[in-house]
């Protein structure tokens, strides 16, 4: 089957970034990066300061161009990049600052999905963006449900790569049925929003880079602080292979369920099933 | 295991209760929140307006911070009241 057969949308304009934001891109990207790391390796709280900061400066960013024009109702393609960036210090503040440990851990995902899928509808809605140009759309069930099975030994790799334990309050069949629910909805549609629905669409051209090279590049970026450089291998590869996927058919929902399956086939299924 | 919960999510559980979380993390967010309001509501003011582009491009963030905040709030209560 040739590649014109299967893409199901026509490609999208790159985006021609404002020479300001151009400018200032690569020290938003770097001041994110090393929130990261912060948070990951040396101190969390000085981390969250720092993506506090940055989060303030995305958005004050944005709002200042938008104090300059009388009618944006939508945000031009150019300046969309900030609101969407402004996502990542969202997530990692939600995901230290919730206050998770009264909660079944695999409720986690659930009080920290929710912030950030919040955040990534608003952002959607102020670049303008419908559901079917962030890949919310399926026109080959077949395709995308041959993408969603990919989950199943991707789950299994990951597992053998980092062997972690079950996740807390999934015992039992209800329970694994609503875990699997919670880790499709709030992980796998959550982190495909964000970086292939998103980000990979506003991110398209900037600074001469693909949208697939910043998805990736910022889906691994997220997932450094695991500390496992064999896994962060992995999810680079993940995120590289889920971005071709949807820049092929324009639909994210294939590579959301194989991400919500090899989430669960992760912390739920594989950990049962081996350990 | 994933970008949502990390490693770094399970250390800072793992290193004081709700009451000092909410102390640390929870005071970074609760100001942080104050001071996106705050600038939304000046905003809406000096243009004299009830909404303006630049007060709604705030949303992004105020939006998920206020749902952060709340939990945050629930869980003193919870602590509070248990």
């Amino acid at each position: 089957m040739s590649v014109v057969a299967i893409r199901e949308s026509p490609e999208r304009e790159p985006v021609v970034l404002r020479a300001d934001i151009a400018r200032v891109l690569p020290l938003y990207v770097t001041a994110i990066a090393v929130a990261e790391l912060l948070v990951a390796f040396v101190d969390p709280l000085a981390g969250t300061l720092v993506d506090a900061v940055v989060l303030l400066a995305l958005v004050n960013h944005h709002a200042w161009l938008g104090s300059k024009s009388s009618t944006a109702a939508r945000v031009p393609a150019e300046t969309a990049v900030l609101p969407v960036l402004a996502l990542l210090p969202i997530l990692r503040i939600a995901s230290v600052a919730m206050p998770l440990s009264a909660l079944p851990e695999i409720l986690w995902y659930a009080a920290v999905g929710a912030p950030v899928l919040a955040g990534a509808s608003l952002a959607a809605r102020l670049a303008g963006l419908k559901p079917a140009d962030i890949g919310l759309r399926v026109r080959s069930w077949p395709l995308q449900i041959a993408a969603a099975a990919a989950g199943l030994p991707l789950g299994l790799a990951a597992y053998l790569i980092v062997r972690p334990g079950v996740v807390g309050g999934a015992s039992g069949a209800g329970r694994a049925l609503l875990a699997e629910a919670i880790l499709l909805v709030c992980v796998g549609l959550a982190e495909e929003l964000v970086f292939r629905g998103l980000i990979q669409t506003v991110f398209d051209g900037a600074l001469r880079c693909p949208g697939v090279v910043w998805s990736t590049l910022l889906f691994t970026l997220v997932y450094a602080g695991s500390g496992n450089a064999a896994y962060i291998a992995f999810i680079a590869v993940v995120g590289l292979a889920f971005g071709c996927w949807v820049r092929l058919t324009g639909s994210i929902v294939g590579v959301a369920m194989a991400h919500g399956l090899l989430v669960s086939g992760l912390l739920i299924a594989w950990p049962q099933a081996l350990s | 295991m994933t970008s949502l919960v990390t490693e770094s999510t399970k250390s800072v559980i793992d290193s004081g209760t709700v009451d000092s979380l909410s102390n640390s993390f929870g005071l970074v967010v609760v100001v942080l929140l104050i001071v996106v309001l705050l600038e939304q509501e000046l905003m809406r003011a000096f243009r004299g307006r009830p909404t303006t582009p630049a007060a709604r491009r705030l949303s992004v963030a105020s939006v998920p911070l206020l749902l952060i905040v709340t939990a945050v709030f629930t869980a003193r209560f919870a602590e509070l009241v248990s």
